[in-house]
This record gives structure tokens, sequence and C-alpha cells, in this order.
């Protein structure tokens, strides 16, 4: 009897075993809306930023990646009144969102090698800016928060002090550098005319 | 009495010319939907298409543009469900929008000749194709049409044959190139993870 039960736990034990291994290897398993950066944003301040409208595409040398800017309907609403164009700031609850990509280029037909398509390959990282002057007094009502994909586990993470731009434990790692767009309101993205 | 007429003729032609000139520099005030390929699609087959959701961005060396490429809720819900890879074809009522526009290189900090980020700059054209399996059978159900702005007057105009790919009268003008991708149900582009 005693054999009998402890087969049954050994198989019991394989089975969850097989089930969880299942459940790691499929991709974006993760809650990515659970991830935080330590004293700074969550992932979930820009729940559903997969669906927001592009305010437009970039290719950026220094980091080697393919951009997708997106924002949400305040921001979109406030980018084509104008904003920062007619001297008037984003309002409070605006959301932009940087979606990073290694870039891919393709070379089949119609393209070449030396005249290629340059697409997004593997997603690289996440980066978002929200404001909310109450919270955010010291950056200008602007905080920032960024997050690294790693694409063999499918997971999201927050973003360190090693990459660049540093990330520490808070929301303020763009606001050094985007005091550069201070006359756009500290964002650098514009809107592009469609 | 003559000279006075002719005068008086002349304030008004020259009126009506700084009034109409003033219209015509106004970004806008063309109606674009109520444009249409001679024998082929009308704008207005994508009206709206300025709010919909990206599929990807790219940029592509032969023609020199930056491009988004948007599509309308019914394509971009097949993208998400796994069309083309799952072996199934997007549905009719898909639409697809390509927005290019010429290449900008930004250069001041944190940028720089080297290390430039290439953006937007002025809108070259709207590319778009639209499925209906019974108004399109000679081209897989696709239809195709092309709109090239003119940043001067503010103004889309039909692509025509000196147009790149050349477009004639009707809806086939990208059907010969897009058989490359035959596979991928005729689209070219892919949907990346964000």
């Amino acid at each position: 009897m005693r054999k009998i039960l402890s087969a049954l736990a050994a198989s019991a034990a394989v089975a969850l075993a097989v089930a969880g291994a299942i459940a790691a290897s499929a991709q974006d398993k993760q809650d990515k809306y659970a991830v935080k950066v330590p004293g700074g944003l969550a992932l979930s301040d820009f729940r559903g930023y997969e669906d927001w409208q592009a305010v437009g595409p970039s290719e950026t040398d220094a980091q080697n990646v393919i951009r997708l800017i997106v924002a949400n309907p305040v921001m979109i609403q406030a980018y084509r009144e104008g904003v920062p164009g007619n001297g008037k700031p984003f309002p409070d609850g605006s959301k932009i969102a940087k979606i990073v990509w290694t870039p891919k280029k393709l070379t089949d037909p119609p393209f070449s090698a030396s005249t290629p398509d340059t697409v997004p390959g593997t997603l690289s990282r996440l980066e978002f800016i929200e404001k909310d002057s109450k919270r955010f007094p010291d950056t200008h009502g602007w905080a920032y928060a960024d997050f690294d994909y790693d694409a063999a586990s499918g997971t999201l993470s927050p973003g360190t002090l090693a990459d660049t731009p540093p990330q520490a434990n808070d929301a303020k790692c763009g606001a050094a550098c985007h005091t550069l767009a201070a006359s756009k309101d500290y964002i650098f993205t514009a809107y592009a005319k469609r | 009495m003559k000279i006075f007429l002719t005068g008086v003729l002349t304030i008004v032609a020259l009126a009506l010319a700084v009034a109409g000139g003033k219209a015509v520099s106004a970004q806008d005030k063309q109606d674009r939907y109520a444009l249409q390929i001679p024998g082929g699609l009308s704008f207005s087959e994508v009206r709206g298409y300025e709010t919909w959701q990206v599929v990807g961005p790219s940029l592509t060396d032969a023609q020199n543009v930056i491009r988004v490429i948007v599509a309308n809720p019914v394509m971009i819900k097949a993208y998400q469900d796994g069309v083309p890879a799952n072996g199934k074809p997007f549905p009719d009522g898909s639409k697809i929008v390509k927005i290019e526009w010429k290449p900008k290189k930004l250069t001041d900090p944190p940028f720089s000749a080297n290390t430039p980020d290439t953006v937007p700059g002025d809108l070259e054209q709207v590319e778009f194709i639209v499925k209906d399996s019974k108004k399109f059978p000679d081209t897989h159900g696709w239809g195709y049409a092309m709109f090239v702005y003119n940043t001067a007057s503010g103004n889309f105009a039909p692509a025509d044959l000196s147009s790149k790919p050349p477009v004639g009268h009707d809806a086939k003008c990208g059907a010969a190139c897009h058989t490359l991708a035959a596979q991928k149900d005729y689209i070219f582009t892919a949907y990346p993870a964000r």
C-alpha cells in the first residue's frame, strides 16, 4: 500500500513538473503588467499601450534600433491640437510609449542586400513617459520608466543602472536627457502628418 | 468711365487672387476622401486610417522612405489571431495602409551627424490595399491604390503611370509585386511583438 502511494506521489510530481515546464516555455506567460520599477512606475500605468495610435516611427543609429512611438488618446488629442508647437504643454494624463526593436534587414525580392527593407526584428525594450504634475513636480510633471525584453524567456524586466539610459530605483531615468527638449515640453517626438 | 471700371476689375481680380492664394496655402483644405484612382479605388475606402493601429514601422532604402503601416480593426484582429503564419488568409474587409515620409535626420543632441535619429520628414504618399474576394477575384481578393502628397499645396493626387509602383486606371498597381509574398496571403508586412 505504501509502495502504491509513493508511486502515485512520484507520478503526480512528474506530471506537475511537466505541466510547469510547458507553462514556463510558452511566450507571454508572464503577466507583464505586474512588472514594476522598484521605487518607480509599474508597467500597468501603461496598460493597453499595444493598441495606442502612432505618433511616428524612428530609426536611431546610436542604439541601432527601430522604434514605434505610440501615445494614449489624451496625448494623441493634444498632438492633433498642435501641442507643443502651439506653446501649450501636454495635459496631465498624457502617456507615451516607445516600442524598441532590434532592426531586421529584409533582403529577399523586391528588396536586396544593397537596398534592404529595415523592419522590426526582436523586441528589445519598452520605454514609457507619463505626465502627472502633482506626482512628479521635480521632473516638470513627467515620469519615466524602461523595461527590457528577453526574447528567450519572453519576459520583461525593469531596466537597471547598467542600461542606457541608466535606471535607478525611481521614475527619473529619462529626465536628464529630456531637458534637451525643454522647449517641446520635454518630449522629443513630433507628430508626423498623415 | 472705362478706366474706372478697369481699375475696379483689377482690384477685384487681385482680391480674388489673394483670397485664392490663402485658401490654397491652408493645409488640408482638400477633401482627400473625394479623390479616386480613375477606374480604381477611392481614397474613401480607407476613411479614418489616421486613427488605425500600427502593424509596424519600416525604412526602405530603395525608395528612401520611412513608413508606418497601419491596418483597420478587422485586419489587426486577424494579425493578432496569427494570420498569415497560421495558414489562414486575411478575411474580406481587411484594409492596410502604408504612410510614407521622406526620412529626416535629426542631428541635434542627444543625436549627432554620425549617429542621427531618422524620423518622418515631409509626407510623400499613402498606399493602401483592401480585401474583397468578390470585387478583386483576379488579384487574389486584394485591390491596390496609391495617392501622392504634395507638401507645397497640401493636396493629395491619385498616383499615375509615372509613380513607383506605376498606377494604371485600375486597382492592380501592387498585384504583380505582391505575388512575391503569395505564401503570406500577398502581404509583406509582419506584425511584430510589442
